[in-house]
């Protein structure tokens, strides 16, 4: 359900103010704007809840790298007994479940959170309030989800049905713990959280751009960054629909996935997968859109083909709608649906081919600085053109039966997720970092991290191919000798153990950056420390609270690099300026913020309360609901003005007329009323 | 809670409201006129008709109103043009994915796979024919 | 009826930003939202439609449970209540506020005479012995029904808190385009039905 709100006023909040002067006006007062945990907790920045969002992400990265370093002890040598078999069931289920839905989807909300406002020469968000929401409700889901670890006993209660969850598997006969419900109802509430998400997105993207930003001036990330909200949009109501089956099959004994009554159990493949391939496509566009950015900055050179790059976003936008069919060719779908999701799926691999090309083209002839967010995006090129490739093996129907739920799927699977998405990842990381926390990571350890993560990743995944190729089935618990299986297994398992270390030493690179930063052994990274080409880089690092001190009136596209570098009249690129000249210092405080509210994280707070309660006592929904309800009331009742608004912010700094200002305030404090 | 002014303002346009209105009315008696229709087709004499011929009057007159409905009462006719395809968006996904998942389970009636075929391909081509048409003031993307 | 030029109001930094699009934030977003709510239905309708025949021969199925005359009565109000709210939102564009408050009102009532109608059904079948989880048919039946009655229902809220706000001199015409948006959602309710009416109780059995 969508909130829509009327927007607040405009309202004061100085960068960087510390004071709080915290006068509580009743319930409805809204919070200042002051430091500390409350300036995270209800705040509606952004770029806060972008950054929040990716720590949280990353978190969720690192509890599911942890779930499948068991696994991966566990097939390490043949019969072992590390884990049994009910208790793989649940490690390999959250693994892909919190590797997925908590750690990828909440990454690429991160860059959408954080870069999208940015890039697009926007204040924040289209509801600013909202974006908080969605992103409470998302860590309550993630958290919610990962409590079935412990609830009612350890490791007793978990999901234990894949990620995929079929039914009639995950059906009350077959899998009688919690598991599956904590699945459906998690699920489903990290759904509202992408849902909610991608409705403001969308909007801010369409009507928030700055003057002469038209669509086609955006950059690369934004597109495809916008295209994934728009597969959000209509992905989520899908599988909503899918888990709500499966939710009142589960707790109300309805039928849909009841063979007995007749039921067939191809609805829920179907429904699963409709939103299952689109998905595929909202995981690793960010990633795109991140390396997209990435090599013309340290190419030096514009994107090769931009509309090309647009229009091969929204062709596989598109197309992904109509190639779901393809994780069910051995689930006796008939030979017309075969043949025709086989045909789609090898189209589909036509514009995902054009991306590649106009990578390779960007840098061809550019002056390729090899700094490590350049490595992680190069690196992105090669490896996801090899998952591709296998990709296109499964078209194949033939094929694809036998590959099916072997190790094969799994190493196609990780060279997209892990070689296309995770380590486009951590080269947004890298290269982003000073803009975001106003430092550089050590290209020193990064370079190292790097090589260990790509050696170590190959080593797991590459090894996959082989075994699956030799027939072993995925989501066993354990193979016996003899099989040819020892070898290959081991070898993943060494290689998960050295992603495992690159992501510490990735975690090493932040703190002990920061430390050299503090200590002043680093130099600051100014506005633009890579020489890059989108607005983001025109604020100052780390970013101020407003963004930007004036609005952008943007003529073309890359338009930060046209204002620094120009042609003379022998047609050669001559700098006009530099970065510090045409980049904003963040000294207006003069801006208009959003207030920080307190209600969003008390609405979203309600919603796994209603899950605790749907799965052990009804009475708990009552006060979940007590929790929506109420928050919902304070969001419509909250005053429009802050409680610190009175009159400290005279600055006469940039003089945008204090009247206007006022009048609009009162214009605006007419009540705010929420829209279920 | 009238206000003087209101009240003057109502008596002034006590007559007039329903001219103003009118085209919601006129919309509202046409919507009335398809649902009985609608209706009608499902007592004896007409329910006879064959199976293909009552569905495709059916989801004609169904179209009509949907797109009434969104229109003039939702206002689309003369709105801009985004929210217009942000709507379209949604139906030209929803239709044919379920369309195609149905066919994939075989449970649409056993009709000539021609019509089928029309089933698949009618409704987006008037919302895409629909949404050519809201580009007329199309805004989009430019200022 | 249109607005779209420019009711900045709702833009939270409208003195140093146009809204790109010349339209309101809410709006959009209400319209993206019902654009996702079509998957949502969709769904749910693509599963009653797989789901309705398949009962046993004894079974209550759909030919024996509707009863049309009834359900097209109830139907009908929904589609008049799609009227009144747009004659709401005129009147209120005029600032007649008499006038707008007893639109609200008849929607509302309009709108809770439909969630009557729907559980007085619902209460029938269940008394004729199709519960929620006799038959496929019952518990998809239901499911799809339910969904949109909770909508409706949600429209209701929506619609007296309006209401509400009117008694408390607080519903102007700067209002409009909080109602206009709330009318939108009902609009999308009513067009939903629709398409439930035709094709879950009209098409041949």
């Amino acid at each position: 359900m969508a909130v829509v709100e009327q927007e607040e006023a405009p309202l004061e909040l100085e960068s960087g103010e510390d004071q709080v002067t915290e006068r509580p006006l009743g319930a409805f007062t809204r919070p200042g704007g002051g430091g500390g945990w409350r300036s995270w907790l209800f705040t509606v920045d952004h770029k806060k809840i972008g950054i929040m969002y990716g720590a949280a992400g990353l978190l969720f990265f690192i509890i599911g790298g942890i779930y499948a370093l068991f696994m991966r002890l566990q097939l390490a040598r043949p019969n072992n007994s590390i884990l049994s078999a009910e208790t793989y069931n649940q490690v390999f289920t959250m693994h892909g479940v919190v590797m997925i839905f908590l750690a990828a989807i909440p990454l690429g909300a991160a860059f959408s959170n954080y870069l999208i406002p940015l890039q697009i020469g926007a204040r924040d968000v289209a509801f600013p309030r909202l974006n908080a929401f969605s992103f409470w409700v998302f860590l309550g889901g993630g958290l919610f989800l990962l409590t079935s670890m412990f609830i009612g006993g350890w490791w007793e209660n978990a999901p234990d049905g894949g990620w995929f969850a079929y039914s009639p598997n995950t059906g009350v006969l077959f899998s009688p713990s919690k598991g599956i419900d904590f699945f459906a109802i998690g699920l489903q509430i990290t759904g509202i959280a992408s849902l909610v998400g991608a409705i403001n997105l969308i909007v801010t993207v369409l009507n928030m751009r700055s003057p002469g930003m038209t669509l086609m001036k955006m950059p690369v990330l934004t597109w495809m960054l916008f295209i994934v909200q728009l597969l959000l949009l209509f992905a989520m109501p899908v599988i909503s629909v899918a888990l709500f089956l499966l939710t009142f099959d589960r707790l109300f004994d309805a039928n849909f996935f009841n063979v007995a009554q007749g039921a067939d159990p191809l609805l829920w493949q179907h429904l699963f997968w409709i939103f299952g391939h689109p998905e595929v496509y909202i995981l690793i566009l960010p990633s795109f859109g991140v390396i997209s950015e990435i090599i013309p900055t340290f190419s030096r050179k514009p994107i090769f083909g931009y509309p090309f790059m647009i229009f091969s976003g929204i062709a596989i936008g598109f197309m992904g709608w109509g190639v779901w069919a393809h994780h069910m060719f051995a689930s006796g779908i008939g030979p017309v649906a075969v043949a025709a999701f086989s045909v789609s799926t090898m189209f589909i691999a036509v514009p995902t081919g054009v991306k590649i090309l106009n990578w390779l083209a960007t840098m061809w002839g550019g002056r390729i600085r090899f700094t490590t967010p350049m490595l992680y995006a190069t690196s992105v090129v090669a490896m996801f053109t090899i998952g591709g490739l296998s990709g296109v093996t499964h078209s194949l129907a033939a094929a694809d039966t036998q590959q099916t739920d072997t190790y094969y799927i799994v190493a196609h699977f990780h060279y997209v997720i892990f070689g296309g998405i995770i380590l486009g990842f951590f080269g947004g990381f890298y290269f982003w970092w000073p803009k975001m926390f106003g430092y550089f990571l050590s290209e020193k350890i990064g370079k190292s991290s790097f090589w260990v993560m790509v050696i170590g990743f190959n080593l797991t995944f590459g090894p996959m191919h082989i075994l699956g190729l030799q027939g072993m089935s995925r989501r066993i618990q354990t193979y016996s000798e003899g099989q040819g299986f020892d070898l290959w297994n081991l070898v993943a398992t060494i290689g998960a153990f050295l992603i495992a270390v690159a992501t510490a030493m990735f975690i090493a690179n932040v703190f002990i950056s920061w430390r050299a930063h503090r200590a002043g052994k680093t130099p600051a990274p100014g506005p633009d420390p890579w020489d890059a080409r989108s607005l983001e880089w025109m604020t100052a690092s780390p970013v101020p609270e407003h963004n930007f001190d004036e609005t952008i009136e943007v003529e073309r596209q890359d338009e930060f690099w046209h204002r620094k570098w120009g042609k003379d009249e022998t047609g050669r690129v001559v700098r006009r300026a530099t970065a510090e000249e045409v980049a904003h210092d963040g000294s207006n405080t003069n801006v208009h913020l959003p207030s920080p509210s307190y209600w969003p994280i008390v609405a979203a707070l309600g919603l796994p309360i209603i899950g605790y309660g749907l799965i052990y006592n009804l009475w708990l929904c009552v006060v979940g609901g007590l929790f929506v309800l109420g928050g919902l009331y304070g969001w419509v009742f909250e005053p429009v003005d802050d409680p610190n608004d009175d009159g400290h912010h005279d600055h006469e700094a940039h003089g945008t007329s204090e009247e206007t200002r006022a009048e609009e305030v009162d214009e605006n404090s007419s009540e705010e009323v929420s829209v279920d | 809670m009238a206000t003087t002014d209101q009240l003057t303002e109502s008596a002034e346009e006590n007559v007039s409201w329903v001219q103003e209105d009118w085209i919601y009315i006129k919309t509202a008696i046409v919507l009335a006129v398809f649902t009985a229709i609608e209706v009608f087709t499902y007592f004896e004499s007409v329910h006879q008709a064959p199976e293909w011929l009552l569905v495709l009057t059916l989801s004609f007159l169904m179209v009509i109103k949907f797109f009434l409905v969104a229109a003039i009462f939702m206002h689309l006719r003369d709105d801009n043009a985004i929210f217009t395809k942000m709507m379209v968006l949604g139906l030209c996904i929803a239709w044919p994915v379920y369309f195609v998942m149905a066919f994939a389970f075989g449970f649409l009636p056993d009709w000539n796979p021609i019509l089928k075929v029309m089933f698949l391909l009618v409704p987006p081509a008037i919302t895409g024919f629909w949404l050519g048409y809201s580009f007329k003031g199309g805004t989009g993307g430019h200022h | 009826m249109t607005e779209t030029a420019t009711t900045e109001t709702s833009n939270d930094h409208s003195e140093d930003h146009v809204s790109t699009l010349g339209v309101s934030n809410d709006k959009l977003g209400m319209w993206v939202f019902l654009g996702s709510d079509c998957l949502l239905f969709g769904g749910l309708i693509s599963t009653y439609m797989l789901y309705k025949d398949r009962i046993g021969p004894d079974d209550l199925g759909p030919e024996e449970m509707f009863d049309i005359p009834f359900t097209s009565v109830s139907s009908f109000v929904l589609l008049m209540s799609s009227l009144t709210v747009v004659l709401a939102i005129t009147a209120l564009r005029r600032n007649d506020i008499r006038r707008c408050r007893i639109w609200l009102l008849s929607t509302a009532i309009l709108g809770a005479i439909f969630v009557g109608g729907q559980v007085y059904e619902f209460t029938v079948f269940y008394r004729e012995g199709l519960g929620y989880t006799t038959n496929l048919f019952g518990t998809s039946f239901f499911t799809l029904t339910g969904f949109h009655g909770v909508h409706v229902s949600v429209g209701i809220i929506m619609l007296m808190s309006m209401y509400i706000q009117s008694m408390r001199g607080k519903l102007t015409s700067a209002n409009e385009e909080k109602l206009e948006i709330i009318g939108l959602y009902w609009h999308f309710v009513d067009v939903v039905w629709i398409v439930i009416f035709t094709i879950v109780y009209l098409f041949p059995q």
